[in-house]
């Protein structure tokens, strides 16, 4: 397990349980690296392999998913706020209409977003002055590598919080 | 050998449309690129400079090239093997660009429903030569319009994003389609 494998299962965790009632019964089935048969150089530009999460439904009633992570996109915070928003995109299309997760108090679901640099949930409508939620409690704006955020909720913030 | 000529002839079929008679024909808002004209690419990406490693994408796989204003959105027909969107959504500082994928009429009857689903790999996309995160991969029927957002991105940007959507037709020939292409972002 790597670093960044480690923390794109965290984040998925973390994100599926955010999703809350009545969305699909998913669970994370693996965060791996794609194969590196998978790389695509094209342009003269390269991609690295990045962390592929897969998510299948416990009872088998709704779709596998996945999606992907990587600590080298734009940022840190925008690579975890677009997985937040990717497995919610699953969500909202195997169950239509759902809000997953809800927007407290309005008739919409909350959106992934960055805020300050760190990764939130904000209103759709009125973003974050309406409502705010860290999508990975303990995240701060000056992490730019999943380690600073392992390092910090191995000692600090634990997730998921001990039963 | 069917095989292999499927997969060539919906990759070439796809990248025609980057050639100035195609977005003559379409309801382009997007500028045609004027290198494009005799065969090259504004970019440098000409087709004698692409280097692929991966099998899926030749080596003179032509791609799109647009140039996106804010609020700009074009669409993009080739008549056989899809349609592209693209739009550019600029908010207070947070821009992105909104894609989606559509199967053509065409190539969703070669599908029959017994193939499905159709695979896509997920967005892969450089900002200014950077790779970014890739958006997610979708197993989806052949109506389905695969879609995702490219995030976050600056105006006077570069974007070059590339796709893969794999499929089986009714007679058992694999199929894939490869979406690319370069976007220039202005103000």
């Amino acid at each position: 397990m790597s670093s960044e494998t480690d923390y794109a299962r965290i984040l998925a965790n973390k994100v599926l349980s955010d999703l809350g009632d009545g969305a699909p019964d998913w669970e994370v089935e693996s965060a791996r690296y794609e194969d590196s048969e998978s790389e695509n150089i094209v342009f003269g530009l390269t991609h690295e392999p990045q962390v592929l999460i897969t998510i299948r439904s416990v009872s088998g009633k709704y779709e596998s998913v996945a999606a992907y992570f990587t600590e080298d996109g734009s940022s840190l915070a925008h690579s975890t706020a677009a997985v937040a928003d990717a497995i919610q995109d699953h969500a909202v299309e195997e169950i239509p209409g759902g809000l997953f997760p809800p927007c407290p108090g309005h008739g919409h679901p909350a959106v992934a977003d960055v805020v300050a640099g760190v990764p939130t949930w904000v209103c759709m409508t009125q973003r974050e002055r309406y409502y705010s939620r860290e999508i990975l409690p303990g995240f701060e704006a000056r992490f730019t590598k999943v380690d600073q955020y392992l390092e910090l909720s191995r000692h600090q913030r634990p997730w998921p919080p001990a039963s | 050998m069917k095989l292999h000529s499927l997969i060539v002839t919906l990759i070439l079929a796809m990248g025609a449309t980057s050639s100035p008679g195609q977005v003559e024909r379409t309801d382009y808002t997007a500028r045609p690129s004027p290198t494009n004209a005799n065969g090259g690419s504004p970019n440098g990406h000409d087709s004698t400079e692409v280097a692929v490693r991966a099998t899926r994408v030749p080596a003179n796989t032509p791609t799109f090239v647009d140039t996106l204003t804010c609020g700009q959105e074009v669409t993009k027909d080739d008549g056989a093997t899809g349609t592209l969107n693209l739009r550019f959504v600029c908010m207070g500082g947070k821009n992105s660009i909104n894609w989606g994928f559509t199967l053509s009429p065409q190539l969703k009857a070669s599908i029959t429903p017994e193939k499905e689903p159709v695979t896509e790999d997920g967005m892969a996309w450089w900002r200014n030569g950077r790779s970014q995160l890739k958006n997610s991969p979708h197993r989806r029927a052949s109506t389905y319009q695969f879609h995702g957002n490219l995030a976050p991105v600056g105006i006077g940007e570069q974007i070059d994003y590339l796709d893969n959507i794999s499929f089986t037709t009714h007679d058992g020939r694999h199929g894939n389609l490869t979406v690319a292409g370069t976007i220039h972002l202005r103000p």
